[in-house]
C-alpha cells in the first residue's frame, strides 16, 4: 500500500473543504454552502486505485491554526509531504497577507519536505466576468511562480478553478495523476489497447471520483477541455442515479458521428471509449474490453511495486490475441 | 386544432411584481441559469415567446407585466379578449411574500376570464418553495388552494384551477409547465395509449416524451410519476445532450457558434415587446442557447444500465423530441424486437400528427393509425 501525504491549504473560507467535498465525498456543489469552517487540521483517508492512499491535510485557515502551522506544529505538518495544494481565494481583499502566508509555507515546505510537488489553485474564478478570467489568473500565476522560484521551488503548477464547472476535475486530476507511479507505463498499455480496438481515444477514471487517471488519443476531437467536463457529467449523473437508490453501472451514447461506451473497466476504474469507425459493432467492443480487463487489473494491482517489477506491453502485459477488432 | 391555419395555443403567464414570472420563462425556454435570473429587470411590456422547436407542439408564452389594482374592473374589455384568445392561464405567487393581494388579484383575473373563456384553466404556481420543507411546503400548496376556494365562492365562480408547487431551482418548474403545455396538445390520450402499449410489450416500467430544448415532457404512460424517476429522466436528457455536443458533430461558424438550420424556427421573441434585451448585443445569442445543444444531440439513442438491473433507454422520435423509457434489463436480451417496438412507436407518433401538420381534414383518424401501429408492437416477453 502506498500513502501519499497531501497537505490542503489556503485563507479560511478560500474552498478547501468545499473541493475536497464535491471530488471524494460526493457532494453537489450547492451542497457545499452549508460547511462550516474547518477546524485545525481535518485528517481523511482516501483510497485511490486500491493501492494509493491519499493521506488528506485539510488546514483550516483561520488566522489562529495558521500561526499555530508555522511554529509549534511546523515539523509536524510539513514532514513526508508529496503533495501541497493551495487554494486562493481570487475575491480576496487581503492579497499581501496571501501571499505571505503562501511563501511561508513554500518556505516550510522547502525545509522538511524538499521533493514535494506544488499545485495552486486560484479559486472562485466564476465570481470574475468571462473575459477578465484568462488575465487575472495569468497575472498572479506569473506573481506566484516568482515568490516560487525565489524559494528555489521551479515545479510550481496552477489552475483556475471553480466548484460550478468541470476546472475542478482539471485540477485534481491533474494533481493526482502525478501521485500515480509508473504512470508513463500506464499510458503505454492503454495506447496499445486504444490502437488494437481502433478507437478513436480512451479515457481511464478512477471510479469514485471520475477524475482522469491516463489517457490514450489516436485521433483527437475539438475540446481540449472534454475530459474534464465528461468528469464532471458523468460524476454529477452518478449522483442523480444515486438518489433513486441505484448506482450507475454503464453508458453508451451513439450518433451518426461517433459511438461512446462509458463501462466499469477494473475494480477501480471505469474507462471511456470513443469510436467514430462505423464499422465497429458495439458488441466487439464491448468484448475487446472484457478480454483486456485482466491486463490491466494486474498492471495496476502492482504500479506501486516499483518500474523493475512490470515490463513494457511487449511482455506479461500483451494484451490476448483474441482482442483484435474485427471488420 | 393544431392546423396549419389556426393560430398557435397561448399560455398566459401572470402574477404580481417580482412574483418570478419572467424567471421562469427565461429558465424554461431561454436555457437560462436559475442564479443569472437574479439580474433580470422588471418586465414592463408583454414579452412574447414562440415555440416552435417540437413539430408536435407549438404553442406562444405570453408574460405580462403585473397588473394593476384595477386592471381587470378598468380594462374589462381588453382582458375578455385576452382571456378569449388563450388556453391557458399561468398564474405565479411567489409563497415567500405575503400572497393574499395576489390571491384577490388572480379572482379579479379569473372573474372576467371565466366569462370570456369558459373553456379556460387556471393554473397557480406556488413559487419559490425550494426553501421551503416538505411540510411546509404542503402547508403552503394547501392554504393557496384554500383561499382560491373561498374567493371563488365569493364571487360565485367555478373556473376549474390546479396549484403546483414550483422553483426554478429543482425539476418542479419543468414538471408543472409540462402540465400545462400538455392539457394543449390533443393527441394527449393516444400519445398515452401508445406508450402503454409500448411499455406493455417491452416490460418497461414508465416513458416521458420530452422535447429536448425545454426539456418538457409532452406525455408520459398512464402509471403515476414518481419524481424522483421523473428528475432521473430529464437528466438522461442533460448527459446524452452534454455527451453529444463534445464528441458529435458540429456546424460551427468562425466565432464558434452552431449556426441554426433554416428549416426550425427557435424560441424567439417577436415583435410584440421588449425582450429584456436589445436585439443585436449579446443577449440575442442567449436566447438560442438551447439549440446548438439540442441539435448536436439530434439523432443520438443512448441505453444507460443501473445497479438494480434497470435500463434506460433515449431515442429519438423526431428532431428534438425524443422519448425516455425505463425497462428491466432482461428485455435487453431481445434487443431487436425492443428495436422494432421503439421504431413502430415512432411511426405510429408520426401519423398521430401528420394530418395536423399536412393541414389535411380527416385522412386518417390518428385513432386507427396508431391502432394498426399497435397491432405491430412485437411482444418482447412471452
Amino acid at each position: 500500500m502506498s500513502l501519499k501525504k497531501v497537505l490542503l491549504m489556503g485563507k479560511s473560507g478560500a474552498g478547501k473543504t468545499s473541493m475536497r467535498s464535491i471530488i471524494f465525498a460526493n457532494y453537489l456543489a450547492r451542497d457545499t454552502m452549508r460547511l462550516c469552517p474547518t477546524i485545525d487540521v481535518e485528517h481523511s483517508h482516501v483510497r485511490f486505485l486500491g493501492n494509493l492512499v491519499l493521506n488528506l491535510w485539510d488546514c483550516g485557515g483561520q488566522e489562529d491554526f495558521v500561526e499555530n502551522y508555522f511554529q509549534s506544529q511546523r515539523d509536524h505538518i510539513f514532514r513526508n509531504v508529496q503533495v501541497l495544494i493551495y487554494v486562493f481565494d481570487i475575491e480576496s481583499h487581503e492579497l499581501q497577507k496571501d501571499m505571505h502566508y503562501f511563501t511561508s509555507c513554500l518556505e516550510a515546505l522547502q525545509h522538511n519536505s524538499s521533493t514535494a510537488k506544488i499545485f495552486v489553485m486560484v479559486h472562485k474564478m466564476d465570481m470574475l466576468p468571462e473575459e477578465r478570467r484568462e488575465p487575472v489568473f495569468r497575472q498572479r500565476e506569473a506573481d506566484l511562480k516568482k515568490i516560487a522560484a525565489g524559494i528555489g521551488k521551479m515545479d510550481v503548477h496552477c489552475f483556475q478553478t471553480s466548484i460550478w464547472d468541470e476546472t475542478l476535475y482539471k485540477a485534481w486530476s491533474t494533481m493526482v495523476y502525478s501521485l500515480v507511479p509508473n504512470a508513463g507505463l500506464l499510458e503505454q498499455h492503454l495506447q496499445a489497447l486504444c490502437s488494437t480496438i481502433c478507437a478513436d481515444e480512451l479515457v481511464l477514471f478512477e471510479r469514485a471520483t471520475f477524475l482522469v487517471i491516463s489517457k490514450s488519443i489516436l485521433s483527437g476531437h475539438a475540446d481540449p477541455h472534454r475530459f474534464e467536463k465528461i468528469s464532471n457529467i458523468i460524476k454529477q449523473f452518478k449522483l442523480s442515479c444515486s438518489k433513486t437508490q441505484s448506482q450507475f453501472a454503464s453508458m453508451q451514447v451513439h450518433n451518426a458521428a461517433f459511438s461512446a461506451f462509458i463501462e466499469g473497466f477494473t475494480t477501480n476504474t471505469y474507462l471511456m471509449v470513443i469510436t467514430s469507425d462505423p464499422n465497429i459493432q458495439p458488441a466487439m467492443t464491448l468484448a475487446n474490453l472484457t478480454a483486456a480487463q485482466p491486463v490491466f487489473e494486474e498492471l495496476l494491482q502492482h504500479l506501486s511495486d516499483g518500474p523493475g517489477a512490470l515490463n513494457g506491453p511487449n511482455a506479461a502485459g500483451t494484451l490476448p490475441e483474441d482482442s483484435v477488432a474485427v471488420y | 386544432t393544431m392546423a396549419s391555419a389556426s393560430p398557435k395555443p397561448r399560455i398566459l403567464l401572470m402574477g404580481m411584481r417580482r412574483s418570478g414570472k419572467t424567471s421562469i420563462q427565461k429558465v424554461v425556454f431561454h436555457k437560462m441559469s436559475p442564479h443569472e435570473t437574479l439580474f433580470l429587470e422588471s418586465t414592463t411590456k408583454i414579452i412574447k415567446t414562440d415555440i416552435s422547436n417540437s413539430a408536435f407542439l407549438q404553442f406562444e408564452v405570453w408574460d405580462f407585466p403585473p397588473p394593476g389594482p384595477t386592471e381587470f374592473t378598468e380594462q374589462a374589455s381588453k382582458w375578455a379578449s385576452v382571456f378569449a384568445a388563450c388556453s391557458a392561464l399561468v398564474w405565479v405567487i411567489d409563497v415567500q411574500d405575503d400572497y393574499s393581494e395576489s390571491i384577490s388579484r388572480l379572482q379579479a383575473a379569473l372573474v372576467v376570464a371565466a366569462h370570456a373563456n369558459p373553456h379556460l384553466t387556471a393554473e397557480v404556481f406556488v413559487h419559490k418553495s425550494d426553501s421551503f420543507s416538505e411540510d411546509q411546503k404542503f402547508e403552503a400548496q394547501r392554504d393557496v388552494h384554500e383561499q382560491l376556494a373561498q374567493e371563488m365562492a365569493n364571487s360565485r365562480l367555478n373556473v376549474p384551477l390546479r396549484v403546483f408547487l414550483t422553483s426554478i431551482y429543482d425539476q418542479s418548474v419543468f414538471e408543472a409547465l409540462s402540465k400545462v403545455v400538455q392539457k394543449l396538445l390533443p393527441q394527449l390520450p393516444t400519445l398515452q395509449n401508445l406508450m402503454d402499449a409500448l411499455l406493455a410489450k417491452c416490460a418497461g416500467e414508465k416513458a416521458f416524451l420530452f422535447d429536448l430544448v425545454s426539456k418538457l415532457y409532452l406525455a408520459t404512460d398512464s402509471s403515476p410519476v414518481d419524481m424522483q424517476l421523473y428528475e432521473l429522466c430529464s437528466d438522461v436528457i442533460d448527459v446524452v445532450i452534454d455527451v453529444s455536443y463534445i464528441y458529435g458533430p458540429r456546424e460551427a461558424n468562425g466565432s464558434g457558434m452552431v449556426t441554426m438550420p433554416a428549416s426550425v424556427s427557435g424560441a424567439k421573441d417577436a415583435a410584440g415587446g421588449a425582450a429584456g434585451a436589445p436585439a443585436g448585443d449579446g443577449a440575442e445569442a442567449e436566447e438560442w442557447s438551447g439549440m446548438p445543444l439540442a441539435d448536436a444531440a439530434a439523432q443520438s439513442s443512448a441505453v444507460i444500465r443501473l445497479s438494480t438491473g434497470s435500463v434506460l433507454h433515449l431515442r429519438h422520435v423526431n428532431r428534438y423530441t425524443a422519448l425516455v423509457t425505463i425497462m428491466s434489463d432482461r428485455t435487453l436480451a431481445k434487443q431487436g424486437l425492443v428495436e422494432l417496438n421503439f421504431q413502430h412507436f415512432k411511426e405510429a407518433v408520426r401519423l398521430l400528427f401528420e394530418p395536423a401538420q399536412a393541414g389535411a381534414q380527416g385522412e386518417m383518424t390518428p385513432g386507427g393509425s396508431s391502432a394498426h401501429q399497435q397491432q405491430q408492437l412485437g411482444a418482447t416477453e412471452s
